[in-house]
């Protein structure tokens, strides 16, 4: 097996259906592969999966087959989940705890030391400097979120698996969550991050899969997915002025040469890169068709 | 093998009671003997304190008071601790594979 | 260990912090000042009769404490999705039950022991003695409302809490019976009936408060008997839960 911190192989999940014996697919044969050091964007319509899989990888799902692997290991194995951080989607907790009490309680269960000091400064780090104190109940839903992240970061995680964890945000917050994931990703670790937010995933990510109905619909790196196959754009200027436009491959030469016919000073010819949001609708909804 | 029949004599005991038999009143004390006040009626008797009969039976059928029950108790304890370390290794295997 | 321990701590905090919990600890406590203030003439004058009721109320008290701790901690977790990053990461499903359970245990003692110094302070106020083996007989109260509570949270796992009351309430009610009331429930079938009542945990076994109300000294080697048996029955309750929840998908 290749040394990678997340290995997924044919996973298949099937739940059953509110009141009847049949159950439906939520996952089909879905394969993909984090390597380390590496940031994954998980991309996928509402219900494609995306929660189920990342269900399955912290082993709160048992799959019906597959084979799954954190850093070559079975994901219960204690030793896998000490280096593992998990930011939940829509997190809640019991409002009358304290960030610095939850904080600290996980630090113990983790095994690892904890002070004060080095509490406030994660929660610095996340954006609630000075709210340590503060019981849940009178704390926004943002910053729940961002406890959240700061849970998640307190073990100093070789994977992090983030499950939207900007929904909710507003962008100014987006922009620190990126932030704090790219520093963590310097520093080494390996991302698994699921996301609504296409440009989120577009600005951070080296990678993506794209999951729709349960199944893997196009994965790659941001450079191949955005890259199109058949479209090219010619750069060029005629009599002073500038002008491009887009062509299929098939007739690229074709348009070269009448340009050229015409006057035209040939600039430029690359490949024409899609939006991710573009390659995401196109992708999906040929899965749906 | 033999301890099938170990186990059997000591939990049916519990099971068909015998070792918290109803308790009978003796003759002496349904003739109203000399441990005995009668009070009004010939049912009516009033015992030492500590003495056993029909009126303090039920004191004398709890647990702590039959000492002839607790080797199933203590039976019965084991029992369910090798039950659940038995659940407990079951379950983990399985979790392991 | 450790780590359930810590997470012990934090469900014992999560509970003080609930109203139920001083609720039942302030109902208890309206039982046992009314129990003081009954009037001291007939039978009332006997220190038994106040002690065979303060204990009875403990008892009650424990049960409905069991069932107010119990019964909301599964479902309550997962509705705050505390649940998912508590086994995502730090914790075992098994560290989860036992860690939620030895809490919740903790207080259940704790509130027993509260109790039984009340009860003493009520009697000691009315000029009535305690008797010796007050406090070992309170103690296995306690042990009787832990494994009440083991109960209700295995049931917390595939109940909801207003199903889980009646069914606990039920269960204590059936174990709190003889063998011949038990096997009179369905006198058709003795044998089966008596077999089924040998496998059901006895209430019986932790009531030695006759005991110690009429003057009998109780055997230390059934104490801990007792201790045992409330021990192994908790342990197998709570093992019975690990099975079904390690085998449970958290959707």
């Amino acid at each position: 097996m290749k040394d990678c911190a997340l290995s997924v192989e044919e996973l298949s999940k099937r739940y059953p259906r509110a009141g009847g014996f049949r159950r439906f697919p939520a996952l089909s044969g879905v394969s993909f592969e984090l390597d380390r050091g590496e940031i994954l964007g998980f991309l996928g319509p509402n219900g494609a999966g995306k929660t189920t899989t990342i269900k399955c990888i912290l082993g709160l799902l048992r799959p019906d087959s597959g084979v799954l692997a954190v850093f070559g290991s079975p994901p219960a194995s204690p030793a896998v989940r000490a280096r593992l951080g998990y930011v939940p989607e829509n997190p809640d907790y019991d409002d009358s705890f304290t960030p610095l009490e939850y904080l600290s309680v996980f630090a113990s269960m983790r095994g690892i030391r904890h002070s004060d000091e080095a509490s406030r400064a994660l929660l610095g780090r996340v954006g609630l400097s000075g709210w340590g104190g503060t019981r849940l109940r009178r704390l926004s839903k943002g910053m729940k979120q961002r406890l959240s992240l700061a849970l998640a970061l307190q073990s100093r995680p070789d994977l992090l698996v983030m499950d939207e964890p900007t929904g909710g945000l507003d962008p100014g917050a987006r922009k620190e969550f990126r932030d704090i994931i790219l520093e963590e990703n310097g520093r080494g670790a390996s991302i698994f991050l699921s996301s609504h937010i296409l440009s989120e995933v577009e600005t951070v990510c080296d990678r993506a899969v794209i999951l729709s109905s349960g199944r893997v619909v196009a994965s790659g790196s941001l450079d191949e997915l955005l890259r199109s196959e058949d479209l090219w754009r010619i750069a060029y200027t005629r009599g002073g002025t500038a002008g491009s436009e887009s062509v299929h491959r098939a007739g690229l030469q074709d348009r070269i040469d009448a340009l050229r016919a015409s006057g035209a000073e040939i600039e430029e010819v690359a490949r024409h890169f899609r939006s991710l949001e573009d390659v995401f609708l196109t992708a999906t909804e040929g899965a749906a068709r | 093998m033999t301890a099938l029949p170990v186990l059997l004599a000591l939990l049916v005991p519990m099971v068909t009671g015998s070792a918290a038999a109803p308790v009978q009143p003796s003759d002496e004390h349904l003739a109203g003997g000399s441990e005995a006040v009668e009070l009004s009626g010939q049912e009516h008797h009033e015992h030492g304190a500590g003495e056993r009969s029909d009126c303090t039976a039920w004191l004398f059928e709890q647990p702590w008071a039959s000492p002839g029950q607790w080797p199933s108790l203590l039976l019965l304890s084991t029992i369910l601790l090798a039950l659940s370390a038995g659940i407990l290794l079951v379950t983990g295997r399985h979790l392991r594979r | 260990m450790r780590r359930i321990l810590a997470f012990s701590g934090m469900t014992v905090r999560m509970l003080a912090r609930r109203r139920t919990i001083w609720g039942v600890c302030a109902l208890t406590a309206l039982a046992l000042l009314g129990i003081g203030l009954i009037p001291s003439y007939g039978v009332a004058s006997s220190g038994w009769f106040v002690l065979d009721l303060g204990m009875s109320a403990m008892e009650l008290g424990g049960l409905v404490l069991a069932i107010g701790l119990g019964a909301g901690i599964f479902p309550r977790d997962r509705e705050t999705r505390i649940l998912l990053p508590l086994l995502a990461v730090p914790l075992s499903r098994g560290g989860y039950i036992s860690g939620r359970f030895l809490g919740g245990a903790f207080v259940q003692i704790a509130m027993t022991l509260l109790w039984a110094v009340a009860l003493m302070i009520v009697m000691l106020a009315r000029g009535l003695p305690v008797p010796g083996g007050f406090l070992v007989s309170c103690a296995l109260l306690g042990i009787e409302g832990c494994f009440l509570l083991s109960v209700v949270v295995a049931l917390g796992f595939r109940v909801s809490p207003p199903l889980n009351a009646p069914l606990t309430f039920l269960g204590f009610i059936i174990c709190s019976l003889g063998r011949q009331d038990f096997i009179s429930l369905l006198p058709g079938a003795p044998g089966a009936m008596g077999l089924l009542w040998t496998a059901l945990p006895h209430m019986a076994v932790f009531h030695v408060k006759d005991a110690i109300m009429h003057g009998f000294r109780v055997p230390p080697g059934f104490v801990l008997l007792a201790v045992l048996y409330g021990v192994s029955y908790t342990l197998l309750t709570l093992s019975l839960a690990y099975a079904s929840f390690s085998r449970r998908d958290l959707r």
